[in-house]
């Protein structure tokens, strides 16, 4: 072999990569060819020498105190940014919720809670409140943004989902967990049978295996019989089950005659999943770190495995709340219904005939409610008339003793 | 390793104190790459805190698909290279600047001077070293100084198998040239390291 083919293997033969064979045939070479030799030395000096380069350098003492200092900093510039967020999306639900009723304030349903005549507040003749269902489901929303917001800093869990894949991942989610949709419904009542019809909806709540969150009436029976004037308003919220809201709201709807209603559907197929990935990530994770107990060799590491393994007993635990609350909601459907006891309703589609005799039928009633108040009134303030005429009665005496008096002095 | 995995979690959920633990048994290492890339201490350190201040912020990106350590290394080695570039970027135009204004610039060869009083060996390698292209310089680096396997310094730079293996080649080749040419300048350097290396 010549020298050039050989001075092509000496790097590989300091890396020791070569067969037995070949490093053989080198090294007998090289016993020939001081040229040779000469090269391997000082090449094999070279990689010494940069092998040992950095025998005694550490890195400076500080160096970890100065980067945690950077982090520090960093962290808190970032933690800013959330601030703002939260903020801004505070301003803009302000903003919405202002916004909202001005904009709806011509359709139907909010108009005709906007006229539902309301009694004095203090004639309230009962109201019982059971856990108010929507303010949990406020409650419940709220939360799962909070969440969302923290991950985008903090970024707790693996892989924020790549955009093209979302779509895919939600028809996925739905083969997984199946759809998930919270059902709520809304029905406005006005009946002439109050009572009759309020027992005939309990009755229906239970037929259809419902039950009732809250029921709130103002106004009283005593209260309309004496003044012979209808003004009793209720509104009762129910939970059916899901299967049997459509049936429900059309036997409700039969009731009275409807001035409102609607069905709600809201689709958290997506947050629903995503709470159950995550779930179940941290029943793995949990299981795992479980494992490593075994493993610990030492006291702190022990208590290192312990502190994270309730922490993730905590999550775990929140996260199956969340859980259970989604399919609380979602089995059961919301369903507010507003009664307002009226002397006479207009029947679904009412002809023009229909409307003009109710109108004077009204205006009649007003008229005789108004005389009839008027004379209740007026009897009811005789008391105060008899005080006024017995004054006015001794005044006049006074002055007529007097008059008599001066003329009786004249006269003399 | 499975502790390694837990202050992983721990620290990317912001916990401090893991995030130092994990940290603490790659200090030395990534200090000296970054020592070794960019030539001087003061550049070395700023490097080194800045790779322990990337490692923090995309510890969410870490997937476990290479080994921790290698993925930490090459954050530090990205960050010295594109740090280089930028000098040298901001550098050149500083010397065209200068050009412009009539200074003479002098060549490498002037260092000679200062280069024969330092006999020290592990001196004039670093020197070599720092007049070696980037390329060079890191092949160099993470493979004879270092000593990370062809298959880690593959991973850490997003090459394949075999542009590294040839790269390293090139690199000591080129690394050889230029320090003969050192030598020849200086004396005999090689005697003395072969002297060292026997005795």
């Amino acid at each position: 072999m010549n020298c050039e083919s050989i001075r092509a293997y000496i790097e590989s033969y300091l890396d020791g990569t070569l067969t037995p064979l070949e490093a053989q045939i080198i090294e007998e070479h090289i016993k020939d060819c001081p040229e040779c030799k000469g090269e391997l030395k000082e090449l094999s000096a070279l990689r010494h020498g940069l092998n040992h380069l950095n025998d005694d350098v550490t890195a400076p003492d500080d160096l970890m105190e100065k980067a945690m200092e950077k982090i520090r900093a960093e962290k808190k510039r970032k933690r800013r940014k959330p601030i703002y967020w939260v903020s801004g999306s505070i301003a803009a639900a302000v903003c919405l919720i202002i916004a909202l009723p001005l904009l709806a304030g011509g359709m139907g349903r909010s108009s005709s809670k906007a006229a539902t005549p309301m009694a004095a507040p203090d004639m309230y003749s009962y109201s019982t409140t059971e856990s108010a269902a929507a303010g949990i489901a406020n409650d419940d929303d709220y939360d799962i943004k909070a969440d969302y917001a923290e991950d985008e800093w903090v970024m707790e869990e693996p892989a924020p989902a790549e955009e093209d894949d979302k779509a895919d991942e939600e028809t996925a989610d739905a083969g997984v967990y199946g759809l998930k949709i919270i059902r709520t419904a809304y029905i406005d009542l006005n009946t002439e049978n109050y009572d009759a019809d309020m027992e005939a909806l309990k009755a229906l709540v239970a037929q259809f295996g419902g039950y009732i969150t809250s029921n709130q009436e103002s106004g009283s029976e005593a209260y309309s019989n004496a003044y012979d004037y209808a003004s009793r308003w209720c509104s009762l919220t129910v939970r059916v089950p899901v299967e049997n809201l459509d049936a429900f709201t059309e036997q409700a709807k039969l009731v009275g005659i409807v001035t409102a209603s609607g069905i709600d559907e809201t689709d958290v197929t997506a947050q629903y999943s995503d709470t159950a990935r995550q779930l179940a990530s941290y029943q793995a994770q949990y299981e795992k770190v479980q494992g490593f107990m075994e493993r610990a060799q030492t006291v702190s590491e022990l208590m290192e495995i312990e502190s994270e393994l309730s922490r993730l007993q905590r999550t775990i635990e929140d996260l199956q709340g969340d859980i259970n609350r989604w399919d609380s909601r979602i089995n059961y459907s919301t369903v507010s219904i507003t009664v307002n006891e009226v002397k006479r309703a207009l029947s679904n589609d009412p002809t023009f005939g229909e409307r003009m005799r109710i109108s004077l039928q009204n205006g009649w009633d007003s008229f005789c409610d108004g005389a009839k108040n008027f004379a209740v009134n007026l009897y009811g303030a005789i008391p105060f008339i008899a005080a006024w005429l017995i004054g006015l009665g001794i005044a006049g005496l006074i002055v007529w003793l007097i008059v008599r008096r001066i003329r009786r002095k004249k006269m003399q | 390793m499975e502790l390694e995995i837990m202050r992983l979690k721990k620290a990317g959920r912001g916990d401090e104190r893991a995030f130092e633990a994990l940290m603490t048994p790659h200090l030395d290492t990534v200090y000296r790459v970054c020592l070794r890339l960019m030539g001087n201490e003061k550049d070395a350190e700023d490097c080194a805190q800045e790779t322990l201040l990337r490692v923090w912020t995309s510890l969410s990106s870490f997937r476990g698909q290479a080994k921790f350590s290698t993925w930490v290394y090459r954050i530090a080695v990205n960050l010295c290279l594109d740090e280089l570039r930028k000098r040298r970027r901001q550098q050149a135009d500083s010397l065209e600047e200068m050009k412009e204004s009539g200074f003479d610039v002098p060549d490498g060869s002037s260092d000679a001077q200062s280069l024969a009083e330092q006999k020290e060996t592990r001196q004039v390698i670093t020197r070599v070293l720092n007049r070696l292209s980037d390329e060079h310089r890191t092949m160099l680096v993470l493979r004879d100084v270092q000593g990370f396997s062809y298959e880690e310094i593959a991973e850490m730079l997003s090459l394949p198998l075999n542009t590294v293996k040839s790269r390293i080649s090139r690199a000591r080749s080129n690394f050889c040239k230029e320090f003969r040419e050192e030598a020849e300048q200086n004396g005999d350097l090689f005697g003395q390291m072969s002297r060292k290396k026997e005795g």
